[in-house]
């Protein structure tokens, strides 16, 4: 297993502004060339790799688009101290 | 605001005047703290543990003291599903939800938000109604595939997992404008359709790594 917390850039990319302006009503569509409106910005990450195969096996869920490979189900949660 | 200023150091002065006057009147102050007098005080990190005095605290890690009660203040699992279909003032209720009760409360507002964004709105490419997609949205866990190709969607797969590379908004949008044949979608910007299937944003604006930690360097 390998553990890595710093500064990274952010993964996420996605036109986010240009969504929002869309919902808001302000304009119709995207454009052909969006703006990446995470670009040139930081993240504090949280980095843990790990095989598969540490994590047993069972069918937790069923993917319907994959019926017959048995799947995790993932989420992480951050939690402040009371 | 000239007056609040003025007040302000009064007050303080008064605070901090009450405080020593109780420290040294009041006998329910103790006035040295004990590792064994039930309370954390001092400098405690925890209980009666910890700090300069105390034993460590049996749980702390690598020196940081994990003791106490945490409470989830957000979670997540697929990408940007609570800031597009929950709608703003139940978000922190939504986030404080632990997955396995996310369907039972909030699937109904999802799917209203869901028709909010696209009225039209009558089933997608993975044939679900209304209904049906809410219900998979709501649940907000990433599904990993315990064998096989990972990705969020690749043409062919759907939802095995996750690539950092994966167009995971791309086919957000599908799923919500694209109608249900994904060689003839909808919302595609030709023939006077709005452009609403892709963002036009379709890779990161740093290259991944290869290796560990795969994100790339900050700036």
């Amino acid at each position: 297993m390998q553990f890595f917390a710093g500064a990274r850039d952010d993964a996420f990319f996605f036109d986010l502004n240009r969504f929002n302006a869309i919902v808001s009503g302000e304009v119709t569509g995207f454009n052909e060339v969006g703006e990446d409106t995470f670009a040139g910005t930081n993240t504090l990450s949280i980095v843990v790799e790990l095989p598969k195969s540490m994590l047993g096996t069972g069918a937790i869920g069923i993917n319907p688009n994959a019926p017959t490979t048995p799947i995790y189900s993932i989420w992480v949660e951050t939690k402040r101290k009371q | 605001m000239k007056k609040n200023l003025y007040i302000l150091p009064i007050l303080f002065s008064i605070l901090l005047f009450v405080q020593c006057t109780e420290e040294i009147t009041d006998n329910s102050i103790i006035p040295n703290a004990t590792c064994t007098d039930g309370i954390q005080n001092g400098d405690e990190t925890g209980l009666d543990c910890g700090g300069s005095n105390c034993a460590p605290c049996e749980d702390a890690i690598g020196g940081i003291d994990f003791s106490g009660t945490y409470m989830q203040e957000d979670q997540v699992g697929r990408p940007a599903v609570s800031i597009v279909y929950i709608t703003p003032g139940l978000r922190d209720a939504y986030n404080t939800t632990i997955p396995s009760e996310l369907t039972a409360n909030f699937q109904q507002d999802m799917q209203a938000n869901l028709l909010l964004h696209h009225p039209a709105y009558s089933t997608n490419i993975l044939g679900q109604d209304a209904t049906a997609f809410s219900t998979l949205l709501s649940k907000d866990v990433l599904w990993v595939g315990q064998s096989g190709i990972t990705t969020f969607y690749d043409g062919t797969n759907i939802l095995t997992g996750r690539r950092l590379q994966d167009d995971v908004m791309d086919f957000h949008l599908l799923l919500l404008y694209g109608g249900a044949d994904v060689n003839n979608p909808l919302n595609d910007g030709t023939n006077g359709q709005p452009l609403l299937i892709r963002d036009g944003v379709s890779e990161n604006d740093k290259p991944f790594l290869a290796n560990f930690p795969y994100l790339a360097s900050p700036f």
